[in-house]
């Protein structure tokens, strides 16, 4: 039963780091019906930035509790302006194209982005260590300080999202353009500003995203956003892409279901196959949910579309 | 009396047809003016050209006297035109008061933004009753009137309507144009295309008859409703 809810906390943790990188796409996805598949990316960028500028702050003699801090609005500040820059340069161009163009583009993007990070921080693996060594035990449950951060400012984020959807101007102006651009800018709504906030809203989100993914793993790569983009995409999927809530179940569900299965696997398949082969459920996810739920757990009329 | 709109030999073109053609139009302040003819005769084309919908081929549109081809679509609103469009448009999984504020979004840091939805929900009991509840569980024509609201929610100058009475009960399009006669009565200047004739020229003051893409007819509404190709055409033959 340990292991059980051990591989929870892990589960939820992972799941809330999904859920914030799913509602990029599912905020993109539900304003544009585009899907961004440069998003993982800004993960990476987020996370590489973080990385980097900690270790100067450091090398300079500012204290962990505030060069990481200070980091993170650093990593937040350039993703937000490469979202902005992506949305205007290479999405707004292609307002009126045909759906195929702007997919091939995200995935280009995708591609230039990881080879840029790659001159710039090298293809190996950059190391990055937070000096907490305590961990809680519950029960036979281990968690950690960073664990608890990871859920807490996750929780914190998906929350003030909710409340800027739903309760500002700009929120409903989100909306309204989701539901129907062309009366939205009949209203006075200027579309494309709107559009510019929701990629920028995204980054932000995304770059806080990367400061966990390397405080929980302790390592980051230029590739690091490849995977997760995708499973943070099959969350968004599995709640149902377009609904903001959706694409917060849809993320924690699927690092549980990660975890979980990690965790039996060896045991279920008589250690055929170990927990390296924990990938393979988040697509074992994505496939059943488009064979037998396509339009997620709360797409269709009940998400909140963006 | 001044001119608020000036249209000058619009032309718009869809998907290669000219579904306008050489139009003239003006509209002059605190007047009301129906833009009638049959199916895709080019009125909504015209009206939506105004709105920015449509970009004209050729032609000039003055608005106030200013070009409106400077103006983006959503600055359009700030400057007092207002397009409440055919089929309604109300934001269906916004709730109905989202619906209202969203007409006022060019002034939403405005304090009379709250008296004005005050002043709109005493014109609607039924809207103010379902404030909180999405704008898409309201009936067709209530949706008609929430639009209506919304649109005054902007404080247009120029409120430009598209087919206001489609696809309503009679008992709402009485209902509706009711509204509608409020309105122009409070000094809003009106563009009203309908394809509803009769209802259009008994409540405007000039009419303009369009027929594939061409103004065919203008000049006062009610000899218009007198006149026989209008009758013949429009208002259902020998009724006088």
């Amino acid at each position: 039963m340990a292991t059980f809810f051990q591989q929870l906390v892990n589960g939820l943790t992972l799941g809330s780091i999904y859920a914030l990188v799913a509602l990029g796409y599912t905020m993109v996805y539900g304003i544009m019906e585009l899907i961004n598949f440069a998003h993982g990316d800004m993960v990476m960028v987020g996370a590489l930035v973080t990385l980097s500028l900690t270790h100067v702050l450091a090398g300079l003699g500012v204290p962990l509790a505030l060069a990481l801090p200070l980091s993170l609005l650093g990593a937040m500040a350039v993703c937000m302006a490469l979202g902005w820059l992506i949305e205007r340069v290479a999405y707004r161009p292609l307002r009126r194209a045909p759906r195929l163009a702007p997919l091939i583009t995200a995935i280009g993007l995708s591609m230039v982005i990881e080879q840029v990070a790659a001159l710039l921080w090298g293809r190996g693996y950059l190391t990055f260590s937070l000096p907490v060594s305590r961990v809680w035990n519950l029960g036979g449950v281990v968690v950690t300080p960073i664990q608890t951060g990871v859920l807490g400012l996750s929780l914190l984020l998906m929350w003030g999202l909710l409340w800027l959807v739903r309760k500002t101007s700009l929120g409903r102006a989100m909306r309204a353009t989701a539901q129907n651009p062309e009366v939205a800018r009949l209203m006075g709504v200027d579309t494309d500003q709107v559009i510019s906030m929701t990629f920028v809203l995204g980054s932000a989100l995304a770059a806080v995203a990367g400061l966990m993914v390397v405080a929980y793993y302790g390592i980051g790569n230029y590739t690091m956003g490849f995977m997760l983009g995708l499973k943070a995409f099959t969350a968004a999927v599995l709640g149902g892409i377009g609904s903001l809530a959706g694409a917060m179940w849809g993320g924690l569900l699927l690092g549980v279901v990660e975890a979980l299965g990690a965790g039996y696997i060896g045991d279920v398949t008589g250690g055929l196959f170990g927990s390296n082969y924990k990938d393979v459920f988040a697509f074992l996810v994505l496939i059943g949910v488009l064979i037998f739920h396509p339009q997620g757990l709360l797409g269709g009329r009940a998400g909140e579309k963006v | 009396m001044t001119i608020l709109l000036d249209i000058a030999g619009l032309s718009v073109c869809y998907g290669g047809i000219k579904a306008v053609a050489e139009v003239d139009l003006v509209v002059h302040e605190g007047e009301r003016v129906a833009l009638i003819g049959a199916n895709g005769a080019g009125k909504s084309s015209t009206l939506k050209a105004v709105a920015g919908l449509m970009v004209p081929s050729s032609g000039q549109l003055l608005y106030d006297g200013t070009p409106l081809e400077r103006l983006a679509v959503w600055q359009r609103v700030g400057a007092g035109l207002c397009l409440v469009p055919e089929g309604r448009g109300v934001f269906p999984r916004l709730s109905i008061e989202e619906n209202l504020l969203m007409g006022a979004w060019h002034r939403r840091r405005d304090a009379g933004v709250l008296s004005d939805m005050e002043r709109i929900y005493g014109l609607f009991e039924r809207l103010k009753e379902r404030r909180l509840q999405p704008a898409g569980t309201l009936s067709g024509g209530e949706q008609q009137l929430l639009a209506l609201g919304r649109a005054l929610m902007s404080r247009p100058r120029l409120l430009l309507l598209d087919e206001p009475s489609m696809g309503l009960a009679p008992l709402m399009v009485e209902k509706v144009f009711d509204v509608i006669r409020a309105i122009a009565g409070s000094g809003v200047t009106l563009l009203l295309v309908e394809q509803n004739a009769r209802l259009a020229l008994e409540l405007c003051d000039r009419a303009y008859v369009m027929e594939s893409g061409k103004v065919v007819l203008t000049g006062k509404a009610d000899e218009c409703l007198r006149d026989a190709r209008v009758q013949e055409a429009y208002l259902g033959g020998d009724q006088s």
